[in-house]
């Protein structure tokens, strides 16, 4: 009986141990930190976006944009220390086969947020886009889908030209 | 002299075969006394084995018609302590709960348990990043283990399937947080306080218990905890709840030490 019931015991004890043991590790981050703004253009008239150059026009680092040249949608980096950009757009666009070149300006008004992920990837910014406009000599209206800009793709704001 | 061998090869074989039976009747004569040997009893008595199998005889006799289970339905009670996070914190784990369970025995079938802790937590990753629960915070579990041999003649070790319920409120500050981007660089450290959570979850799961003394039992668990509200805050989850552990690992263990009372 005393020689069964050590036998429990010590069974008992290694399985506690062995789980004990198989439950730490630790896999490292698997997340998106990058929160990116990503605009949409939608084409209401006979006109069409040939392409698109983008800058900040406000101080040097203020606001960052990708995929310059993607004529259907653009990515924004927004800087996380700041609350209000403006970004020059650049557009070519193509009306009864002629090109022709516009500028506009989107102005952006934000406001920002450490998000915690996990002690993995630690944090991310995200953004909360509290107003935005542009200016009307090729795009005609701004429609905020999601104002807020996190690590999940989605599409934040619209632009109809 | 190679005729004369050939002879008595097998008279040799049959008393080796013969000596070695002996020997292995006398080796397993010897084991069987070990458990005896073991006790500090002397070797039973024919009239003692035969009192003990007319016992186990009587027990194991089908229940009356009628009678559904075997044993009462205040079966008796356990308090119990959870040895794993304390096991966990020898190796060196930053977080822990601490609790302890009251659990009753019905019918040696159903065992309600209600239980309560507190959790704490005060971790910090490799980039400086420090997760801190601000105080220790108490949480409450209840629930009910079933046993599947509920009647079993050994009633002291068994085996079933368990569900609890838990409940945890937690604050939270999280510091040294630096955001990088691949453009714009690394941020000041930054600060997250005022996190406060309200945690339920469920517990699934499978135990064993037995037990290794009078009145003193062990029993290990591991069970599936899916949350069925996390709590968040607009700066993000928790990552600590009391009672529960890290919320990313859904696979909980459990090492008890109970007292049956």
């Amino acid at each position: 009986m005393i020689l069964q019931k050590q036998f429990k015991l010590g069974l008992t004890l290694a399985l506690g141990l062995a789980l004990t043991l198989t439950s730490c590790g630790n896999n490292g981050c698997e997340k998106t930190r990058e929160s990116i703004m990503k605009a949409t253009f939608k084409a209401t008239g006979k006109i069409s976006m040939v392409s698109i150059n983008a800058w900040a026009l406000t101080a040097e680092g203020d606001s960052l944009m990708t995929l310059a040249n993607a004529p259907t949608e653009m990515e924004f980096i927004l800087k996380p220390d700041t609350t209000f950009t403006q970004i020059r757009l650049a557009c070519t666009i193509n009306e009864d086969d002629d090109l022709f070149q516009f500028d506009d300006t989107l102005m952006i008004k934000y406001e920002y947020y450490p998000y915690f992920l996990d002690m993995e990837c630690g944090c991310s910014i995200y953004f909360n886009i509290q107003e935005a406009t542009i200016t009307n000599n090729v795009f005609k209206s701004i429609k905020l889908k999601n104002n807020e800009i996190t690590n999940e793709e989605k599409v934040n704001i619209e632009l109809t030209y | 002299m190679r005729k004369k061998s050939t002879l008595n090869s097998p008279i040799k074989h049959l008393v080796r075969c013969i000596a070695m039976r002996r020997m292995l009747v006398m080796v397993l004569g010897l084991l069987l006394m070990l458990p005896a040997w073991a006790q500090g009893s002397s070797i039973p008595t024919s009239s003692a084995v035969q009192e003990q199998r007319e016992a186990i005889e009587q027990l194991s006799e089908e229940l009356p018609e009628g009678v559904k289970y075997r044993y009462p339905l205040l079966n008796g009670m356990s308090v119990s302590v959870n040895l794993f996070p304390p096991l966990m914190n020898l190796f060196g784990k930053e977080y822990g709960n601490y609790e302890g369970m009251v659990t009753f025995d019905l019918h040696h079938r159903f065992f309600p348990q209600a239980g309560a802790g507190i959790g704490f937590c005060d971790v910090m990753n490799d980039d400086s990043v420090r997760y801190h629960c601000t105080k220790h915070f108490p949480f409450f579990k209840a629930g009910m283990l079933y046993n599947f041999n509920y009647n079993d003649l050994k009633p002291n070790d068994f085996y079933g399937a368990f569900v609890r319920f838990g409940y945890a409120y937690s604050e939270a500050e999280i510091k040294g947080l630096r955001y990088t981007d691949a453009f714009w660089g690394k941020t000041d450290p930054m600060t997250i306080d005022g996190l406060a959570y309200h945690s339920v979850w469920m517990e699934l799961g499978g135990f064993i218990k037995v037990q290794v003394a009078k009145h003193i039992s062990l029993g290990w668990d591991v069970s599936f905890k899916p949350f069925l509200h996390k709590g968040k805050e607009k700066q993000g989850e928790p990552y600590f709840v009391p009672g529960y552990g890290v919320t990313s690992n859904k696979l909980g263990f459990g090492f008890h030490l109970y007292y049956d009372i």
